[in-house]
């Protein structure tokens, strides 16, 4: 593949399903400009592919791939992979992201971006190696679970990246999703099942060509001065033993118990880095004897594998690990499948569920096995389940804000009850894709951080100094609510370039730093503010693609049990701001999502991007078609 | 257990470390192709389908080291020549 372009690869595919044509566009610089890449470029398209209000699992609803500017080349950490599609479970226009090596093929076969509209009437997977794009026979794959599937593809095809389904997404279930390379998770919320409904099982792709930057010496100094970075870095053995469970240099769960340490380095078998990472941090985990004795897991952190310990009170590490391997296997999203199981769980407690209508349900093993098996396979009470449970409670008549946490239908995974209301806890009511927190990183997502800590971080993030001072300028210490807008905005940033987020990685970055690196690696200049910008139009579009949908302030409606005491441990916990100043009231999460708009320059009214922000961003198409659907 | 390939004995080679992050193979075919891509890297780095894994130079590396300098996981070490 030779190319001029530097950084991009410079195509976008285009795959019709449902006619068999494939085009190959060129990426157009401008936009390349205004959006990016990654991210950027995908809610672009997005806003041009998906007719309003569609089916999400209607032939008419694309799979927009995304692979940023950086990704192929020595960036650390450059190899997110970005999907966007309008996900089942809430109805939003979503972005997954996962990472290990699709990005980096896409880009080195060509694309930047794939984009895969309509549906076939049978099984196929789609096979691109380099410029040869194939669709392909998979009527003996469906029915597979990803990590069998993969591994029929690859003896067929050699060792290449793949996008795969499991039974969830074939069997539609609301939240199902895929897998990348069998290992990361990509798109929870039912891109498994928008995948399915297209009956296209896997995505694979390989590339052999390279990627060139516009000004190699200054990239390479940006690059060397990163790894210079990480190499003195103190806890980076700890990083990279430990991953996103290391906790200042030790290990997060302990060192003895049923899911400590011990059993970590007894289970782990090897450690995988995503293309170009300097801290490598998944894990292939091997159950070493026993019944379970061989059964080998891929996963993003062996917290999933002490999560399900926790959920369902599993004292034996291999029927844990064997809980994630299932999931996994089967593409059915951890973080839901968790709130249902707590779902069946208190409704069953409390007798709202009944025997008869759920089986025998406790806190153990059997009965997560057991309900995965359901779901998966829309068995019983499973059909019902696998429609999510807002679909769940109303099917049986429960109050859905009595049994679950839930933002825009997207259950919620950070309880401000337990650890304050940080920008994580925040992020989950206002993202556009509904309660999902990985765009509100901050120094919130670790506990007993500085105040002084914040500050430095949101300046690193390149926020303004006016900002940075309103920020600050707080009771409860900083202003969970303005600072978000910006970990959102150097999170659309990280996501559009293709840098990984995860904070083991950037911790390294600053918004100067991206825009240097984007720069000497694209050859287009831009200074921090420009590329700060730029992550603020990607994200203002995302929530002009969701607007058009439907959604506005009031679904950023905080879940009402986060009001409520929560009993734990033998306490109650009630919600209070990070630093534990105080209680927080309905009035108190008002007022910060006032100040979340206000910092958006947004109307509070709506929690929507006003006529003159989208305009200050150049995104005057948005205005002329808002204004002609009434809704500017 | 660490050991060498008979094209570059310079550098000792723990395959039990490697990750599999490719910057070997990046910074190789950088220096030397000006562009990112691994398939033009005298390193080649292998995952094979049971997860099983290998590393070796071929005869145009000429054992400058470098793609040590960006190994951080230990995989690769400059050593004397044995
Ligand atoms: S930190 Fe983990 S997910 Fe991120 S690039 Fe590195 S290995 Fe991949
Ligand atoms: S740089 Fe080191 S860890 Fe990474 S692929 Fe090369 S040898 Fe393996
Ligand atoms: S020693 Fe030098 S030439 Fe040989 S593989 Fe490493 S970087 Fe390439």
């Amino acid at each position: 593949m030779t190319t001029n372009y530097f950084g991009y690869a410079g195509k976008i595919l285009f795959i019709n399903l449902s006619t068999g044509e494939i085009r190959k566009d060129p990426l157009d610089l401008a936009d390349a400009r205004k959006f990016l890449g990654g991210l950027g470029i995908n809610n672009r398209l997005a806003y041009d592919l998906i007719k309003p209000g569609l089916d999400p699992l209607s032939p008419g609803n694309p799979v927009i791939i995304g692979a940023g500017p950086l990704i192929g080349t020595m960036v650390p950490g450059a190899s997110r992979t970005i999907a966007t599609s309008k996900f089942p479970l809430s109805g939003a226009v979503s972005a997954g992201s996962g990472s290990m090596t699709f990005g980096f093929n896409m880009k080195r076969a060509g694309y930047d971006h794939i984009v895969i509209t309509g549906a076939s009437e049978k099984p196929v997977y789609v096979y691109i190696d380099d410029d040869s794009v194939q669709v392909l026979d998979a009527s003996g794959l469906w029915g597979r679970d990803n990590y069998d599937a993969v591994d029929q593809l690859w003896k067929r095809h050699g060792r290449c990246s793949s996008i795969s389904i499991g039974q969830a997404g074939e069997n539609l279930v609301k939240f199902s999703l895929a897998l990348v390379d069998k290992m990361a998770t990509i798109g929870r919320a039912g891109f498994g099942a928008v995948m399915g409904a297209k009956k296209l099982k896997a995505v694979l792709v390989r590339g052999n060509g390279g990627i060139k930057v516009a000004d190699p010496k200054g990239f390479m100094h940006e690059v060397n001065t990163l790894f210079h970075r990480a190499k003195s870095y103190k806890l980076h053995s700890a990083a990279v033993a430990y991953g996103i469970l290391n906790a200042g240099g030790s290990f997060m769960l302990g060192d003895e118990g049923p899911y400590g340490l011990n059993i970590y380095n007894k289970v782990k078998k090897d450690r995988i880095a995503c293309p170009s990472c300097f801290i490598a941090d998944k894990d292939v985990l091997v159950v070493s004897e026993g019944e379970l004795g061989g059964m080998k897991t891929y996963t993003h952190s062996f917290g999933m594998v002490a999560t399900a310990a926790m959920k369902g009170t599993i004292t034996d590490y291999a029927k844990a690990t064997r809980i994630v391997n299932m999931l996994n296997r089967y593409g059915l999203g951890h973080q839901e499948f968790d709130s249902m199981f707590e779902l069946i769980l208190e409704a069953s407690e409390t007798k709202v569920l009944r025997e008869d209508q759920i089986g025998a349900v406790g806190r153990n093993y059997e009965t997560m096995h057991d309900l995965i098996e359901k779901i998966v396979f829309r068995r019983g009470i499973g059909d019902v389940l696998a429609e999510g449970w807002m679909a769940t409670a109303s099917e049986f008549g429960l109050d859905t804000n009595r049994f679950s946490s839930h933002v825009k239908g997207l259950g919620t995974q950070f309880d401000p009850r337990e650890r304050g209301l940080g920008t994580m806890e925040f992020e989950q009511l206002v993202n556009p894709r509904g309660g999902h927190h990985q765009s509100g990183g901050s120094p919130s997502y670790n506990q007993g951080a500085p105040v002084e800590m914040f500050e430095r971080h949101v300046d690193r993030m390149g926020a303004p100094p006016d900002a940075v001072r309103r920020i600050m300028d707080s009771p409860f210490g900083f202003n969970v609510g303005r600072f978000t807008r910006y970990s959102e905005d150097w999170f659309a940033v990280f996501d559009s370039l293709g840098i990984c987020i995860r904070s083991q990685n950037n911790r390294f970055y600053s918004a100067d730093v991206c825009a240097r690196l984007f720069s000497t690696a694209t050859g287009i200049p831009v200074d921090k503010e420009a590329l700060m910008e730029a992550g603020e139009r990607v994200w203002n579009l995302y929530r002009a693609l969701n607007w058009r949908e439907g959604f506005t302030r009031k679904d950023d409606t905080p879940p009402p049990k986060w009001f409520e005491p929560l009993k734990a441990a033998g306490s109650e916990f009630e919600m209070k701001d990070y630093f534990q100043t105080r209680k927080l009231t309905r009035e108190d999460l008002e007022q910060l999502l006032n100040d979340y708009y206000d910092e958006r320059g947004w109307d509070p009214a709506t929690g929507c991007p006003t006529r003159e922000k989208l305009t200050a961003l150049g995104l005057d198409n948005i205005v002329k078609d808002f204004e002609a659907r009434g809704l500017l | 257990m660490p050991f060498r390939d008979e094209n570059n004995p310079k550098l000792l080679i723990d395959l039990d470390k490697c990750t599999g992050c490719l910057n070997c193979q990046l910074i190789c075919s950088f220096t030397y192709h000006d562009e990112f891509n691994p398939a033009l890297a005298r390193i080649e780095i292998v995952r094979n389908l049971d997860d099983s894994k290998g590393l070796s130079f071929s005869d145009e590396c000429i054992q400058c080291s470098i793609c040590a300098d960006y190994c951080v996981y230990g995989a690769l070490t400059r050593t004397e020549e044995p």
